[in-house]
């Protein structure tokens, strides 16, 4: 069976595009970027590459900018959505007010979003193909972060490639822009009276078949053996990429993105006997459906899962960060999948669910092998659990391609609760930690807890002879290869370097 | 009538002449009108302003339509069946599945185009020589069916074996024979005999070496790089009848036309094409490509119009800047003369005679820098890989990679500043034709680059020996062509409102062709830069000129710009003077004015005049002379780099970019920054981090996508970009100005690497400088060759 004919069926959703009710039927098959440029004409949005991999395709999907590429049409049901076309109405919108308008020639007024005329101003563009992406990526960090750094709006526009222009007259522009609508916010006497046009937020419906609005429903899918259909499709930032490169079908995917028992991260008291470290009496829940964004805004999190917050930082761009979750990042397993090396660290539990058991395995006994789980064909992961460790100091840290958008080469998390200094416990030689947690991915098979290098560096207060000793460690605990992303000696020897930097880092060396 | 005709001069030697043209390193002859000259422009109103681009909001609103974009009514998609293996013979092929698939419209096999070759490569193989060479060809109505169908078309290969390494093809071992004659061939433009390598010879390189007080040998090797243009490969092709459409991503119209012409053997007026808007090329969009034959041949068969959009990883399994391998042997007097230089170069150039043309690389070597005694050999080595193109600065690029450390190396052994190496052997003259520079302002570049830079003051700078986070600096300089020539021809309409259309064959591969092409036209007319339309790259509507390559177009076009504007001013003056009760040679024009040059005040407005046009409109046509005779045409710069190498982990940040500069006037501030902007971000990832990688033992394409191919992002470029111009006065055309477009990338890779080496003390011959080749070349004092 082929995937255009897989299901030759069609959907039906509702949305806003650019400020505007749509009622929109399409194929199963398509994604949102087909669906705007092909249902609705919006050329504006483009392909670069189809993959998550350059964001010429971003558009904002209810307040944050994503890949339109690893969105599938009906993903967006009840959706607001917003491209390049829509950014002048949307700046109206925000400011209540008309816009100035700027001429190309001295008779064609055009109303502009800031970001459009600095773009325009700063010379921004080149062949063009990048730059609406870009433009959307800049409107959405802007909304979060106003008042950038140049170093932030690199950060910022990580997800976006560009081949022609250098990047620096395009960041030239976001920094005017930014300065311009600060400007324009810190001006109340401009904003006109509230005859602000209301978005009514399409009510989310149903879709049988492509859509699983429950866990039940979900599990139920699940259970059927052989079933056609498969509920996977969460983000999308592996299973599209993946089809795009023909290996699963969407159109096969069913969509647990919506699942409310999936989404969330809260406090909740510890259940079941911990595998490893003291009990905690709390634990932090955090749905498997939860995305880096989520967690990187997450104050619990930012306060309870250091490590976890650093890795989710540098993960993809932002388009990936905002859809990509932490279930997929598991669900997935790449050896190199970045928030799972921080979780284990912190010795999380996953809780597994299927249509008649529910099941907890510690995130350490999770992955049999690369892209192979304990997963049976009816289970769901459901949620990950962290304990609420109280003064849990942690870090991440990776090699990466680059600097954005790169798989990690060896990445480490450290995870620890240092014991009060000054009680003469690390001076005579005895452990400096309470608790501690390391793990590395990209460095073996799957993502693993260096358990002997923790026992070196557990087992007296580290000095120089016991580093020594934890990275001659840690160098035979490692089992890298060769490969077209580094070499296994390379890793080897950064794999004792980042252990050394991240112990620096959270202060357990002097 | 007949003894007039007889009368009339014929297009004889009077009115043309034959002039060189330097194109991506090739020197061709030809013949072009002469053309009245214009003075020289001494103050400039609207050339030389950072005007925002006039397509710019186009292209910020989203409206800018590219190849991609264009729909049109019953257009069907086409995409390719692929070999699977790097080198085959198909033993069958059934298509009847494929065919029976939904919404699918056609298929095409190799037996249905075997008498059509485009560039030299067959459109469809039955004996696939590399691994994505096209089989066969599906068009559906959708692209998911068409990708779907595809997969259905059934294909029963017979494997053969296959040669990736160079070195092994040229030798006996070889497994493959790719021709009787041998596996390797010169490269380079030209005819060449297969089993000869393509050699240059001036002085005697031996003696030179004797007289050398020293002797330097090394081996640098460069990757593949690809274009990843972030619109892909593509085209549009659509029949009425006899009369053909083709919407192309391209850099060059014309060149599609004429392609397409002699494939399908119909007449160029039969033919449209059309690449007003488009999402780069950097030498990869030079003329048609086989999906432009294949979407044509289809949409023919199919009777709608058939669209071929290459999809991201097709496309990185496609075209690329070959690699080199570049064994330098140099000899210096010990004050830094060049004494001898020998090179050869071996470079692996695909499956096909034709791509043969861009795995030349000695050239730079040849003439950049004042050496008596030069001897270069050139390998173009055939092996089961995708045929390359030209890539941005295609030759100078791999080369630089080479000499420019050489010329560090030599300093740092001479202990002499890299700049005084390089001055002490500029020369003005170009050393392999004896023609002397029209202009050369390299010796200006590095003046002004090193004073912006504060190289002095960086280069005594050390750095903490304790510490992890070494600094370091670096220099590399470029020469490239980008004087331009003829044919290009420009038509400016001026109409009865005052108004004016520039037409212009030229392609704005995302340069800003037009922007610069209507500041020349607005100078040259004395109106405001809003005043101008211009309509490029369509062969309907727009006059001949020449691909938007080789760093060509703004010298070959603006020039042609310049003159049909000025050719259109004079009629437009003839009518005015009759108004202002003068000869029209008193006149001038400025700010939509024109007046009467020794009493300003006494004036009327352009479009006043224009209303007075009793044909309603009038058109001024402009060509681009020849090139000065005797003289070589060249652009330079130098490049400087300031890096921070992490000596723990080996990685590089390149923290600053200073680029000087010498492209003549610089008619754009804006967009002539833009262009070394960008070039040096694209010369970060030539340095650091791309590469095209095909798997040894299976030939496959293993980094065919953006996540591993691994262009720079925005946190991998560059931190400080600083561009200059030296603005060094040149007069060979009526402009002053010299191309900009692939000098940039030229001296980047070169100059990080010598940055590398001032910052840890390793030299890194390889690119890309990876993290784990640093860290090898630290804990071995030397560089290992490695991959990754």
């Amino acid at each position: 069976m082929t995937r255009s004919s897989a299901l030759s069926t069609t959907v039906r959703i509702q949305c806003h595009v650019n400020g505007e009710a749509r009622q929109l039927e399409f194929s199963p098959s398509v994604r949102l970027l087909d669906v705007l440029r092909e249902e609705l004409h919006l050329i504006g949005t483009k392909e670069g590459c189809g993959k998550g991999e350059c964001g010429a395709c971003t558009v904002i999907m209810d307040g944050r900018a994503v890949d339109s590429c690893l969105v599938m049409g009906y993903q967006a049901d009840g959706s607001e959505i917003w491209t390049i076309e829509g950014l002048p109405q949307m700046w109206e919108m925000q400011t209540a007010r008309k816009l100035h308008p700027v001429s190309r020639d001295d008779h064609e007024p055009l109303p502009l979003h800031p970001l459009q005329r600095t773009f325009v101003e700063c010379g921004s563009s080149q062949c063009g193909i990048c730059i609406p992406g870009m433009i959307m990526s800049s409107v959405a960090f802007l909304k979060e972060n106003p008042n950038p750094t140049r170093e932030e709006i690199r950060y910022g526009l990580g997800g976006n490639l560009c081949r022609c222009t250098g990047y620096v007259k395009i960041f030239d522009a976001v920094e005017k822009a930014a300065s311009e609508m600060r400007a324009f916010a810190q001006n109340p006497s401009q904003h006109a009276p509230a005859h602000q046009r209301r978005v009514n937020k399409a009510t989310p419906r149903r879709r049988d078949g492509f859509v699983a609005s429950t866990l039940k429903e979900a599990l139920k899918i699940l259970a059927i053996p052989d079933s056609p259909t498969r509920p996977q499709l969460a983000g999308g930032t592996d299973s599209l990429v993946r089809a795009k490169d023909g290996i699963g079908q969407p159109s096969r995917m069913v969509d647990i993105s919506r699942i409310k028992e999936l989404s969330g991260i809260k406090k909740i008291r510890a259940r079941g006997k911990r595998t490893s470290g003291s009990a905690y009496p709390q634990e932090i829940r955090i749905g498997a459906g939860t995305t880096f964004t989520e967690v990187l805004e997450s104050e619990l999190l930012q306060k309870y899962a250091p490590a976890l917050i650093e890795a989710c930082a540098v993960i993809g761009g932002p388009q990936i960060r905002n859809r990509g979750t932490l279930g997929g990042n598991f669900a997935n397993a790449s050896p190199a999948a970045d928030s799972v090396t921080a979780l284990m660290s912190m010795g999380a539990i996953l809780e597994i669910a299927s249509l008649k058991s529910c099941r907890q395995v510690p995130a350490e006994k999770f992955f049999l092998g690369p892209g192979k789980t304990v997963l049976k064909k009816n289970e769901l992961l459901v949620a990950v659990r962290i304990p609420k460790i109280p003064n849990l100091v942690g870090c991440y840290l990776r090699l990466g391609q680059r600097r954005a958008q790169a798989i990690s080469k060896v990445d480490v998390a450290v995870s620890a609760v240092l014991k009060p200094r000054g009680n003469g416990s690390s001076k005579n030689g005895g452990s400096l930690f309470d608790f501690l947690g390391i793990c590395y991915g990209s460095v073996a098979p799957t993502i693993f807890r260096a358990r002997a290098t923790e026992a070196v560096l557990k087992e007296q207060s580290p000095n120089p002879a016991t580093l020594k000793h934890a990275k001659e460690t840690i160098k035979k605990e490692v089992q890298p290869i060769d490969d077209i992303r580094s070499t296994a000696e390379y890793r080897r020897e950064m794999s004792a370097v980042l252990l050394e930097r991240a112990l620096r880092r959270i202060g357990a060396l002097a | 009538m007949v003894d007039d005709e007889k009368n009339q001069k014929p297009t004889g030697d009077q009115e043309y002449e034959d002039t060189v043209v330097n194109i991506e390193g090739r020197r061709v002859t030809v013949r072009t009108r002469k053309v009245p000259p214009l003075p020289d422009w001494t103050e400039t109103e609207i050339v030389g302003k950072a005007l925002p681009r006039v397509d710019g909001i186009d292209k910020i609103t989203g409206r800018a339509k590219y190849t991609y974009d264009i729909q049109v009514p019953y257009m069907l998609y086409a995409v390719a069946v692929r070999s699977p293996h790097p080198h085959a013979r198909v033993k069958n092929i059934s298509a009847d599945k494929a065919l029976a698939a939904p919404g699918v419209h056609g298929v095409m096999l190799p037996q249905d185009v075997a008498s059509y070759t485009t560039a030299g490569l067959p459109l469809l193989t039955l004996n696939p020589k590399y691994t994505g060479e096209e089989i066969a060809v599906v068009a559906a109505e959708t692209e998911l069916q068409a990708e779907d169908a595809a997969r259905l078309v059934k294909v029963e290969y017979e494997e053969l074996p296959f040669v990736m390494d160079a070195e092994l093809s040229k030798s006996d071992k070889s497994p493959v024979k790719f021709f009787p004659e041998g596996n390797f061939i010169g490269g380079g433009f030209g005819r060449h005999p297969i089993g000869k390598p393509s050699v240059y010879s001036r002085g005697d390189v031996e003696q030179g070496f004797k007289d050398s007080d020293q002797v330097f040998e090394e081996t640098f090797t460069t990757q593949p790089q690809q274009h990843s243009c972030m619109e892909v490969h593509g085209t549009l092709a659509q029949w009425d009848d006899d009369q053909l459409t083709v919407w192309e991503s391209t850099q060059g119209v014309y060149g599609v036309q004429e392609e397409i012409a002699r494939v399908f053997k119909i007449p160029l007026s039969s033919i449209r094409v059309i690449g007003t808007h488009m999402g780069g090329g950097f030498g990869s969009k030079g003329g048609a490509g086989k999906q432009t034959a294949l979407a044509v041949m289809m949409a023919k068969r199919t009777r709608r119009p058939v669209k071929m959009m290459l999809s991201r990883h097709e496309d990185y399994m496609g075209v690329y800047r070959p690699a080199s391998t570049q064994y330098f042997k140099i000899g210096v007097k010990n004050d830094g003369r060049l004494m001898a230089i020998q090179l050869k170069t071996i470079n692996p150039v695909g499956a096909y005679q034709s791509g043969a043309n861009w795995g030349s690389c000695a050239a730079m070597t040849t003439e950049m820098y004042a050496c008596p005694n030069v001897h270069t050999e050139e390998y173009a080595v055939f092996t089961n890989a995708p045929t390359p193109s030209a890539m941005r600065g295609p030759g100078n690029t791999q080369n630089a990679w080479g000499l420019e450390q050489m010329m560090d190396l030599i300093a740092y052994k001479l202990n002499l500043d890299p700049i005084e190496v390089r001055n002490r052997n500029d020369v003005k003259v170009d050393q392999v034709t004896n023609e002397p520079y029209a202009s050369k302002g390299l010796a200006e570049c590095y003046k002004m680059g090193a004073e912006k830079f504060s190289w002095e003051e960086k280069r005594r700078r050390r750095n903490d020996p304790a510490g992890t986070k070494k600094h370091g600096v670096g220099v590399a300089s470029q020469i490239w062509g980008g004087g331009g020539g003829p044919p290009a021809t420009a038509i400016v309409k001026i109409n009865q409102d005052g108004s004016v259309n520039l037409l212009t064959g030229a392609a704005d591969i995302g340069t800003g062709t037009r922007t610069v092409l209507s500041q020349i036209c607005a100078e040259e007319l004395g109106v405001p830069v809003n005043r101008i339309h211009v309509t490029n790259a369509d062969t309907e509507t727009t006059p001949y000129t020449l691909p938007s390559y080789g760093s060509i177009t703004l010298a070959s076009s603006g020039p042609a710009v310049r003159s049909a504007a000025n050719d259109a001013k004079k009629q437009l003056f003839d009518l005015a003077a009759g108004s202002l009760g003068v000869k029209p040679d008193e006149l001038s024009s400025k700010d939509g004015f024109i007046f009467v040059t020794r009493q300003p005040d006494k004036r009327m407005k352009f479009e006043s005049a224009a209303a007075g046009m009793p044909e309603r409109d009038l058109v001024g046509r402009g060509y681009r002379g020849p090139n000065p005779k005797g003289q070589a045409l060249n652009a330079f710069g130098a490049q400087f780099c300031e890096v921070e190498v992490d000596t723990q982990t080996g990685e590089v940040r390149v923290l600053k970019f200073v680029a000087a500069h010498d492209s003549g006037r610089v008619i754009n501030p804006h967009t002539f920054a833009s262009q070394v902007k960008g070039g040096i971000t694209m010369g970060t990832g030539y340095a650091l981090s791309e590469r095209r990688l095909i798997d040894g033992n299976t030939g496959i394409p293993v980094a065919a996508s953006m996540l591993e191919y691994r262009p720079p992002t925005s946190l991998d470029a560059p931190i400080d970009i600083e561009v200059y111009s030296v603005d060094v006065p040149y007069k060979a055309n009526n402009i002053g100005a010299k191309g900009v477009g692939e000098p940039p990338l030229i001296a980047t890779a070169p100059a990080i690497a010598n940055a590398v080496f001032n910052a840890v003390g390793v030299r890194i011959y390889s690119n890309p400088i990876t993290p784990e080749k640093i860290m090898l070349a630290l804990r071995d004092g030397k560089t290992a060759k490695q991959t990754a």
